[in-house]
């Protein structure tokens, strides 16, 4: 499986009147996208704005991130299972509009009250002390900024952000269709040289099974009490996992565009052939809900990829609380058949670093990467401009919470709601270190 | 939280299905609880036999309170 | 010219072994004892003002008074920076020189060192202390190793006299107080990541950014005798409180608790009761709250005599558990704790989710 990932790199966004791109700068048309957007009747209203790193401007209700591909040639399109048919995706030629994303920021109220389904949004700030901690606040964004009409149930506004934001994204990176990339990019896998150690990425997933979206979506399906399962990497590019759009507005959870762009991949494919050779990923499901469930999908994870012969595994996850225990065991049983493991994770901590930075441990887990912590307190100023559906938000999402204005200042207790507050994967430099 | 009230003197009996971290963390009276989202019972069973897995549950909890342990114990629940 | 302050008990001050651990606190102008040793190691760079010691067992038996003494004295001298021990494998020495740097540090503001083995039981005290002024440098066992232990807690209190930047403990050498600051590292997490990998799978050696944590031990609660004749009451983190959350419970990171009335109640009626709490899925819990408020199978417990008449609490204590830092979950079992002994109950059902 050979994918071409071709680059389009963009500097500037001109809302006009046609698409096109041009010297790094994407035209789109503003009310051809517009009308896109409202074909789905279950949009009342919708517009577009685009923020620039380093503006003092503020994005509110923010549910997703996406980065524009579309496939020029190979199997299937992007997102398949959602706005593809169910098809392989990962070879042939993609196009991506690098350094620019689509954020979906939509006014949507929910139907549930509390626990772990509850809807949530998040915010980013463009430039200050926000900007410095997000990943996302170094990228162009092209918002979308829509309102959902009221008495929609959680999945169906989840399909409804999803599909707008996707088709904007798709109908973006589209018009490079015809183009010529500055750059290609080839990922496969083949050639395992035999004196390197096989690698792989282990990557947890929090779910929640109940839910009507569990929280990952496999070619669009909800993964729910399954074991774990293999993926070539280039399934990621394409878009083959992606999110429940109604919960990963928040900081410590991926975005489409994370899942596009995953760290660990990204860099265990530039190690391929030189350091390691790259077996490719396991998909675990992780936070089951009883001992014993965590304690098979753990085994199950540490068997498959010792069929699948690695000698070292990354391990990382998405999620918090109790779905790292899942990941304590995972570590313990793959060390147990004796693959190796180092864990990417963020720490908790507290505001002040004090407390102890994760749940649980087992002896086996001697080898972790920090990317540092959720927990700190962070000051955000003012800001002279508020894009997104919300005046006011909800710092604490409980029910009866007092909105405080979106303008700022706002002082967080910590970075939950901040889109890329916690680095999860490691796409940054954070870290903590011990005082 | 629990260990703050043993320090003070208070035996307490642990309800919980994630009885490896109430070890790691030495509580000492552990009872296992039925899953996470519902530790004192099980959603799964008619009604009655779902009361009666509970009060199994706090029985054991209430044996568990009188036992003499030396250190994390896990008491199981038997089934009723 | 650069004044220090030495801290050290009454045998490393000559004044005494064992004998003498009754000591009140006295202070010797300039170097005495092992303060002789750190003078030679800071040689023209700094003075040593005054020794100031105290005997081991006066020390712990007064405390107050050994405290006062010791400040008023560190108070007149207006050191730089002060130095304690080193204590190496003496416990209550140890820990006497933590609890002495944390009140210098917190009173007078100026950053402190000591020094003792890391099995010294002062090790644990300075962990809970975990002061980011005070800091402690491991040592050997005995004092064999005082030569080297006065060398290196010079060369340390001379960069904390001039206010510099101390970095992480590992680099630094000194006992890491379990304080973790947010940095940059200088490469993303995802490369230091893999060279970490294939450094384990060599077998070659390498550093986790992330140390493994040891639980204290709390030595178990003495069992109740006949339980049916004790008092027993309810604490859970499932979240459960009545309809309408009146008390404004958040879904994570709660900091108070609340104890809701069940005095009257047989069980908890459908409609009557929510539950706030973001780690789980709530849907059991509020379709059947008993799952972690079990009041109807404690009142067919009561029904039955397992329980005795009037022995369960009229009240359940909740706090939602969801993200709760420790030292917040400590603070609300020591105030919970309180408020049940204050009330005379003898046990606690605890149920978590």
């Amino acid at each position: 499986m050979k994918l071409e990932i071709a680059e389009f790199p963009v500097k500037q966004i001109r809302l006009g009147r046609r698409f096109n791109y041009e010297n790094q700068m994407l035209e789109v048309d503003e009310t051809g996208l517009i009308d896109l957007v409202l074909q789905d009747p279950r949009i009342s209203d919708a517009s577009i704005a685009v923020a620039m790193p380093g503006e003092k401007t503020r994005i509110t209700g923010i549910r997703d991130i996406v980065e524009p591909r579309y496939k020029v040639s190979g199997s299937g399109q992007i997102f398949p299972g959602i706005l593809g048919p169910i098809e392989d995706v990962g070879d042939g030629r993609t196009h991506r509009l690098s350094n620019m994303t689509v954020i979906a920021a939509a006014e949507y109220e929910g139907t549930i009250r509390a626990g772990t389904t509850v809807q949530r949004s998040a915010i980013l700030d463009m430039s200050g002390p926000g900007a410095e901690i997000s990943r996302f606040s170094s990228l162009i964004h092209l918002v979308l900024n829509f309102r959902i009409v009221p008495g929609i149930a959680e999945l169906e506004a989840h399909t409804v952000i999803q599909l707008a934001e996707y088709k904007i994204a798709h109908r973006l990176a589209q018009t490079t269709a015809e183009l010529s990339p500055e750059k290609i990019v080839t990922y496969e896998l083949g050639h395992q040289n035999p004196d390197l150690p096989n690698v792989m990425l282990l990557q947890g997933c929090i779910t929640d099974p109940q839910h009507v979206h569990s929280g990952v979506g496999y070619y669009g399906l909800s993964l729910r009490d399954s074991m774990a399962t293999f993926l070539h990497p280039n399934e990621l590019f394409d878009g083959a996992v992606t999110v429940d759009t109604t919960r990963s507005g928040r900081g410590y959870y991926p975005s489409t565009w994370d899942w596009q762009n995953h760290p660990l991949v990204l860099g265990l494919y530039a190690a391929h052939g030189r350091s390691l050779n790259f077996g490719g990923v396991i998909l675990q499901r992780i936070r089951f809900e009883t001992y014993h469930g965590k304690e098979v999908g753990a085994q199950n994870a540490a068997r498959l990829a010792e069929a699948m012969k690695a000698d070292g595994v990354l391990v990382t996850w998405i999620g918090g609380g109790n779905a790292f225990v899942d990941v304590m065991f995972t570590i313990r049983a793959c060390e147990r058949r004796g693959i190796k493991t180092t864990l990417v994770t963020y720490e908790n901590g507290g505001k002040e670093g004090k407390d102890s930075p994760v749940l649980f441990y087992v002896s086996e887990a001697d080898a972790v990467v920090s990317t540092g912590s959720l927990d700190r307190t962070l000051n955000l100023p003012a800001m002279d401009k508020v894009i997104g559906p919300y005046e006011e938000i909800k710092i604490f999402p409980f029910p009866g919470a007092a909105p405080v204005s979106a303008r700022g200042p706002l002082a967080l207790e910590a970075r939950d709601v901040m889109m890329g507050g916690a680095d999860i994967w490691g796409q940054g430099a954070w870290q903590c270190t011990e005082y | 939280m629990s260990k703050e009230l043993e320090k003070a003197g208070l035996p307490v009996a642990l309800v919980s299905a994630m009885f490896p971290v109430a070890m790691q963390v030495r509580a000492n009276r552990i009872v296992k609880g039925v899953s996470i989202p519902h530790p004192c019972g099980d959603p799964s069973l008619p009604k009655e036999l779902d009361a009666r897995l509970r009060r199994e549950i706090v029985r054991t909890a209430l044996k568990a309170l009188e036992a003499e342990v030396k250190g994390p114990t896990v008491f199981s629940p038997g089934i009723p | 010219m650069t004044t220090i302050v030495h801290v050290v008990n009454q045998f490393f001050a000559g004044l005494g072994g064992e004998d003498k651990a009754g000591m009140p606190v006295g202070v010797i102008e300039g170097s005495a004892g092992a303060a002789r040793g750190l003078q030679l190691q800071l040689g023209d760079d700094a003075k040593i003002a005054c020794t100031i010691y105290y005997g081991d067992n006066y020390f712990h038996e007064h405390k107050e008074d050994a405290m006062k003494a010791i400040l008023d004295a560190v108070r007149s001298a207006q050191p730089q920076t002060l130095v304690a021990g080193p204590a190496f494998n003496s416990g209550r020495y140890g820990v006497s020189c933590v609890e002495v740097c944390n009140a210098i540090a917190n009173d007078l503001g100026i950053s402190c060192v000591t020094a003792m083995h890391e099995d010294n039981p002062g090790v644990g005290t300075y962990l809970g202390v975990a002061n980011s002024r005070v800091y402690c440098l491991p040592t050997a066992e005995t004092a064999a190793g005082m030569t080297d232990a006065l060398k290196r807690l010079a060369k340390f209190a001379m960069r904390l006299a001039h206010d510099e930047t101390v970095g992480p403990a590992q680099r630094e050498g000194y006992i890491p107080r379990g304080i973790r600051r947010l940095e940059k590292a200088d490469r993303p997490g995802a490369e230091r990541a893999i060279e970490m990998l294939l450094k384990k799978i060599k077998n070659e050696p390498f550093e986790s950014e992330l140390p493994m944590e040891v639980w204290d031990e709390a030595l178990p609660a003495p069992p109740l005798v006949q339980v049916k004749d004790r008092r027993i009451a309810l604490v859970t983190t499932s979240g459960v409180v009545p309809w309408g959350n009146p008390d404004r419970f958040k879904t994570y990171r709660n900091t108070h608790w609340q104890k809701y009335n069940i005095a009257e109640l047989k069980e908890l009626e459908p409609g009557k009761w929510e539950t706030v709490h973001g780690g789980y899925n709530v849907a059991y819990m509020n379709q059947n709250p008993h799952y972690g408020v079990p009041l109807d199978a404690l009142r067919a417990l009561e029904a039955e005599g397992a329980i005795g008449p009037g022995k369960l609490y009229p009240a359940y204590y909740v706090i939602p558990g969801n993200q709760g830092s420790p030292a917040v979950m400590r603070r609300v079992g020591q105030e919970i704790a309180a408020d049940l002994k204050k009330d005379n109950v003898e046990g606690v059902l605890f149920v978590a989710t």
